[in-house]
């Protein structure tokens, strides 16, 4: 997969004094960026494999995710992306006849490391999922779940990470007078955003989003996007998306994944203009998947 | 155009196939199922209501020249077999009943014409009369059989002699006449034409009086006599009750001190000796009948007569409560006799101390109460009223067993309405006299309460807990299969082999552990050892727990994964998971599982008889005597009375109608129980509801 970005891993820092990350270089760099700029990355994924039973779902993956960027992942379905993206956060572990192969870093910890503690990692992940799935509790309570889970009882703490959220979700001026309703007398798109406030509620690195919007009308859809947009500030969002205008639209970095590999992984004005593979090129084109 | 031609004629086999059959079948079996439903609770509702209602009396005159007064209470049809053919030879046909003129032939068998009343105007039957009068000097036949609306009396005779003389030959409502409900020996019927009070005469007929006025001065009187036995009632249930419960409790004491001291043989010999002083003490009491019988001078004043007599009592009971200390002695009297160790010294101090207290509430709360309780007793049956029966016979019974009394002819719709809510009411509301065959089912309503709600209490953690475990947390292979089918097929299982299981296991085993460990003392008497609610409800747990385990399996899985995937994904524990956010939404499907274990138990008879239901039990489970909650208590259940009532008593007739209203009880208490269920569930599902975007 050594197309498109030359990736150098860097040892981090010690002295720099910041949470090291290993370092890689683009090559060509955003036409608003430097040539040859450093990116930060915060997920490293090395030589992941990953099998469901006999059958392998990802083959020898090589990825880095760039730190307050948005990343695409695009391909057919089946082709391995949600499977990726749900390794990350090690969802995955919930189906019994899933095994798995390679490393993949957060940050310096080895995510698969037999010592890691899973519900840390995935305090560290917040996840947004493909249909929004808001607990059937009211606005408030669902963007403070995790706070509750992590026992915090401080009201005016809850409150205000409530609010912080809500805001970074966009959501706040809509719902700030109804809290206490039900979160599914929300609209389609209100959901999803909602389902964003509760995932960025713990403050995670990183933030997955599967399809985020495929059950969304285009109104709402360009709102997550919107959103998404914004979302890069704070977070280092990577999203699967099935749809390429949005991939072209929202993220920074494009993988292009075909039956369990990464064909292409750059930037993605460059990925969808001048792919260097022909996969990507036929796939983009809309000649086959 | 098309090839399409709507078809107007529809073949059999079209119609066949459209599926319209099937769906007349399915309409038509739950079409069946409705009217069976709403036959059975039909009939439960109107037998069970309709035994309250003050029916008419009447005189029958019956073929052998028997005289009886009372109501009807009960009918069945007459078998046609019993009947003699017709005029013309053949024999009677269902549809001609009730007879007709031309039925009947031209004219009766002595050759005089038929009259408009010789003819019935119902077919025959046998009406069960209720007399009652089991009293000496008018005791008649409680219950009879009677046949009525004979077609052809005549012909009746001559064809069938024995039968006739339990024919009604004639029968006529009489005016004035009363029915009495009393605590004892059932209802009468008659007249009430006296009141005395003594050998002091009120009223009476005889003095030229009228019904009417005997029968107010009736009521008043009644009622002063049952005010001072509701007062003799109240003494002996609360105070004689309580004085009893802490003798009890001390003797308890005691037992159990000569318990922990079995192997000393002087301590035993030192406790016997104790003992029988005690008893000799208890032998002098001053038996209240002789105060009663030493201070009986007629001062006129019965109130301040009792009040003398009480103080004199109260002064000779200190008296003889000072000698208690020449009969037990002191300690060391004892030991010089009995040599002890010094600890066994310890205990049999604190035998003394027992044995004083209770010597304390011996001569003061229970002599005194005893006294009381037989001032009034000596008294209340001195009021009396006399009943004549129609047939001119009388007798004198005391006022204050009179519980209700009514005079059906001389009421009108609104006043039988008045008796027969009054009547209901007690039904719900008294305890049960007269094994079980009068009075009310209070006890019974609240012991099957109690009972469900503990095993509601028992099954509902029980069953979740273990469908958890199957759902969320076993992985999933041929054992857990193997305990799903196994917990399956436990509701399979006849319930008089759980009840088999709850008497070996709960109360043999659990039971009588409980009993060797915490009361040996009063072995061989089981306290837990033996049937009781808490083990009666346990019993019944289990034999619901697959209701419930399958309700909660099915509402877990029903809980869509993306709920777990979200809660997951915001680093909620797997516990977390399921206590936040998959449990809320199980549980209405957990209610519902709860709905089912108790509408099943509740309803369940057949184990109870062997862990704990019995016919008779005053005490409830929950009262007012420490420790408030006696779980080893044996238990009244609505479908044991049931049973009790239809199949076990002396005499049927009397508690026919009570199985009916016991069973409408037992009907209204689970729909109760279920609407109050379903309620909660359905405000749960509308907090819970997902809307689908």
């Amino acid at each position: 997969m050594e197309n498109g970005a030359v990736i150098q891993h860097q040892q981090p820092r010690a002295e720099s004094g910041t949470i090291p990350h290993p370092r890689f270089d683009f090559g060509e760099g955003k036409k608003s960026r430097r040539e040859g700029e450093i990116e930060e990355s915060v997920v490293l994924v090395e030589n992941f494999n990953l099998w469901y039973g006999k059958s392998q779902a990802l083959k020898n993956i090589n990825l880095a995710f760039p730190k307050n960027r948005v990343t695409a992942m695009i391909g057919p379905s089946g082709c391995g992306k949600s499977t990726l993206l749900r390794s990350i956060n090690r969802m995955n572990d919930l189906i019994s006849s899933v095994r798995c192969e390679g490393r993949i870093m957060l940050g310096d910890a080895d995510i698969y490391a037999k010592d890691q503690d899973v519900i840390q990692l995935r305090k560290h992940c917040g996840m947004v999922f493909q249909k929004s799935n808001p607990f059937p509790k009211s606005i408030f309570e669902n963007v403070i779940y995790a706070c509750r889970i992590n026992g915090e009882r401080d009201k005016t703490k809850l409150e205000e990470i409530c609010e912080r959220s809500l805001k970074r979700a966009g959501l706040w001026e809509e719902v700030k007078d109804r809290l206490h309703e039900n979160g599914n007398s929300l609209s389609g798109g209100q959901q999803q955003r909602l389902c964003i406030a509760r995932a960025v509620a713990n403050d995670p690195d990183v933030l997955l989003m599967d399809e985020p919007c495929s059950a969304l009308d285009p109104v709402s859809t360009s709102k997550v996007e919107d959103l998404i947009l914004d979302l890069r500030e704070n977070f280092t969002v990577i999203i699967v998306t099935h749809n390429m205008q949005q991939a072209t639209r929202v993220s920074d970095y494009t993988a292009f994944m075909l039956l369990g590999e990464v064909i292409e992984f750059g930037r993605t004005d460059k990925l969808f203009t001048k792919p260097d593979k022909r996969q990507t090129e036929d796939y983009i084109t809309g000649r086959f998947g | 155009m098309t090839n399409f031609q709507p078809s107007i004629k529809l073949s059999p086999r079209r119609y066949r196939r459209k599926g319209e059959p099937y769906v007349w079948l399915s309409g038509g079996t739950m079409a069946l199922g409705m009217v069976m439903i709403v036959a059975i609770v039909g009939l439960v509702v109107i037998r069970g209501t309709s035994s309250f209602w003050p029916s008419e009396i009447e005189q029958f005159t019956l073929g052998d020249g028997r005289v009886l007064t009372g109501s009807v209470e009960a009918e069945r049809p007459l078998g046609l077999g019993d009947l003699p053919p017709k005029f013309d030879g053949t024999p009677w046909k269902q549809h001609e009943l009730p007879a007709s003129r031309e039925n009947l032939g031209p004219a009766k068998l002595d050759g005089t014409p038929w009259k408009d009343e010789d003819i019935p105007s119902e077919a025959p039957r046998e009406l069960l009369i209720m007399q009652g009068n089991q009293e000496s000097g008018i005791s008649g036949s409680y219950f009879t059989w009677v046949k009525s609306d004979i077609p052809d009396l005549q012909r009746f005779q001559a064809g069938n002699p024995h039968s006739y003389a339990s024919a009604v030959v004639a029968r006529k409502p009489i005016a004035g006449i009363a029915r009495i409900e009393r605590l004892e020996k059932g209802v009468l019927t008659g007249f009430v034409v006296a009141v005395k009070d003594g050998d002091e005469v009120k009223i009476a007929k005889t003095d030229g009086r009228t019904l009417d006025e005997v029968w107010a001065v009736f009521g008043q009187e009644r009622d002063k006599a049952v005010a001072v036995y509701e007062e003799r009632v109240r003494l002996e249930t609360d105070e004689l009750g309580d004085a009893n419960a802490e003798i009890a409790e001390y003797d308890r004491r005691i037992k159990r001190i000569a318990y922990d001291h079995r192997d000393s043989k002087m301590f035993v010999a030192a406790m016997q000796w104790l003992n029988k002083q005690y008893d000799l003490w208890v032998a002098k009491r001053t038996p209240p009948e002789e105060i009663m019988s030493a201070h009986g001078g007629d001062t006129g004043n019965i109130d301040e007569l009792r009040r003398r007599q009480l103080a004199e009592y109260e002064t000779i009971l200190q008296e003889w409560r000072g000698t208690l200390s020449t009969y037990i002695g002191d300690i060391g009297k004892l030991t010089a006799q009995y040599p002890l160790t010094d600890a066994e010294r310890v205990y049999i101090a604190e035998v003394f101390g027992i044995m004083h207290v209770r010597a304390d509430v011996f001569a003061t709360l229970f002599s005194l109460t005893d006294l009381k309780v037989k001032q009034i007793r000596a008294n209340e049956e001195k009021a009396t009223f006399t009943l004549e029966t129609a047939d001119g016979r009388s007798a004198d019974i005391p006022l204050v067993k009179v519980v209700r009394a009514w005079r059906p002819n001389e009421m009108g719709f609104f006043d039988k309405l008045g008796v027969y809510f009054d009547r209901a009411w007690e039904f719900l509301t008294a305890k049960p006299r007269e094994a079980n065959s009068e009075g009310g089912i209070l006890v019974v309503i609240i012991g099957t309460l109690i009972m469900t709600m503990l095993m509601a209490v028992a099954v509902v953690p029980f069953g979740v807990i273990t469908a958890l475990y199957l759902r969320e947390y076993a992985r999933q292979g041929a054992i857990v299969s193997a305990v799903r089918i196994a917990v399956n097929n436990l509701a399979g299982v006849p319930s008089i082999v759980f009840g088999i299981f709850g008497l070996g296991f709960f109360c043999v085993i659990v039971g009588g552990s409980i009993d060797s460990l915490w009361y040996p003392e009063l072995l061989p008497s089981p306290t837990f050892g033996g049937g009781g609610i808490m083990w009666a409800s346990l019993t019944l747990a289990l034999l619901t727990i697959p209701v419930v385990v399958v309700a909660t399996e099915e509402a877990l899985a029903s809980v869509p994964s993306a709920q777990r995937e979200a809660s997951l994904g915001c680093g909620a524990s797997k516990f977390q998971t399921i206590w936040k956010v998959v449990l809320p939404q199980s549980m209405p499907g957990i209610l519902t599982g709860t709905i089912l274990a108790m509408a099943r138990g509740a309803g369940e008879v057949a184990p109870l008889m062997l862990v704990g239901a019995v016919k008779a039990a005053e005490d409830l489970p929950i009262d007012g005597t420490s420790p408030f909650v006696h779980l080893e208590r044996k238990f009244m259940h609505l479908g044991f009375h049931v049973y009790d009532l239809g199949f076990q008593p002396p005499d049927t007739d009397k508690t026919k109608p009570l199985v009916f209203s016991t069973a409408l009880v037992l009907l209204l208490l689970i729909g109760l129980l279920n609407i109050f269920a379903i309620r909660l569930r359905n405000r749960l599902r509308k907090k819970l509801q997902t809307s689908h975007v």
